[in-house]
């Protein structure tokens, strides 16, 4: 093996700034659903559609992990995009969001979440709703405060890309993370229940 | 199976202004050697400066090029490595430039369903603040 080996991952358990309990690697999918795991088969965790107000699905953490960097010397300018349209029935006001960091954070480090040392455990109500990522109170740490917190994935296509890590990575190890959430709006904005359309979201990154 | 990695369609050459050059595979083992963290497009927060290999500090570069594989030379070389006629993409460099070359990998993973894939890596190549090449797997410059 001569290039890096890198590949796409989620992590969930543990605690606060401690990592997760649970490191997953996304060999096909990964699932937004109202309990903090990582299960791609298991649908009985769904986003039920509220009444009034939103529901949300517990935050993943979504990375890239350089298993391996072999003999490539760097990699760096970790991006994420999709192609612009999330085509989910979450009505008028849902969304597929990612956490943000303000303009200065984002120049400097990218919107990603450092891991493990910023990782925020996903909590909520398990078969009803996550915490939304800017809960000044449940929320995820490391966005609370931040302007925005949040922002509809829509918004980073091939052209306009997320910048997530501008970490200069010699080694292997965990790039910044994605961090994704559901909003659900109610059955009278739009939002249809049921399983929902395959959707795929891209990271890039620069080896040399 | 998922290798970890793209297979590769170019290997980088770099040309000093003393007339000596270096393959990123050697033609005689394969073995890889490797490549200056400055050509990075993004100069990137943190990483060492002792990443720079030293004969990057020692020579000064005047071309560097994206050059395919052949089939003897991709044989000699420990991983997935594609020999096609694509073009060669080259770039003279003058006293003061900067070198921009990377591969830009890709991975695809799906969100309630769909795939995870390897897609097709960009080949970059340009001079810092000038106009940067993206070379696609198939050697057509991207728009």
């Amino acid at each position: 093996m001569v290039v890096a080996d890198v590949g796409v991952y989620q992590l969930t358990g543990g605690a606060d700034g401690g990592g997760g309990s649970a490191e997953n690697e996304v060999a096909t999918s990964t699932r937004l659903q109202t309990k903090d795991q990582f299960d791609i088969t298991d649908i009985d965790f769904p986003i039920p559609i509220p009444a009034a107000g939103f529901y949300y699905s517990y935050w993943i953490h979504v990375y890239l992990k350089i298993e391996n960097i072999q003999d490539a010397t760097r990699i760096n300018n970790v991006v994420l995009f999709c192609d612009g349209s999330i085509d989910w029935t979450f009505g008028a006001g849902g969304e597929l969001r990612v956490g943000q960091k303000d303009d200065a954070g984002a120049v400097d480090a990218g919107h990603g979440c450092p891991m493990d040392a910023d990782y925020d455990l996903a909590t909520g109500t398990e078969g009803t709703t996550g915490h939304t990522i800017e809960d000044g109170a449940n929320g995820h740490g490391y966005y609370i405060g931040e302007t925005p917190e949040i922002l509809d994935i829509e918004n980073y296509v091939t052209g306009a890309r997320m910048l997530v890590d501008s970490t200069n990575h010699d080694a292997g190890g965990k790039c910044k993370a994605a961090v994704l959430q559901v909003k659900l709006d109610t059955a009278g904005n739009g939002a249809v229940q049921g399983l929902q359309a395959d959707e795929t979201l891209t990271f890039a990154y620069d080896e040399i | 199976m998922d290798l970890g990695y793209r297979p590769l369609v170019y290997m980088w050459v770099a040309e000093f202004d003393d007339g000596s050059a270096l393959p990123q595979f050697d033609p005689d083992t394969g073995k890889q050697n490797r490549a200056d963290p400055r050509w990075l497009p993004e100069k990137g927060v943190g990483g060492s400066e002792d990443s720079t290999p030293k004969i990057f500090r020692e020579k000064t570069l005047y071309k560097f090029g994206w050059y395919p594989f052949s089939k003897e030379i991709a044989a000699k070389i420990p991983m997935v490595v594609i020999p096609t006629r694509n073009p060669i993409h080259t770039v003279e460099l003058k006293e003061g430039d900067e070198l921009v070359a990377c591969r830009r990998n890709h991975i695809e993973f799906g969100i309630m369903g769909g795939g995870y894939r390897r897609v097709g890596s960009h080949y970059l190549l340009g001079i810092r603040g000038g106009e940067i090449k993206t070379i696609g797997e198939d050697g057509n410059i991207q728009q």
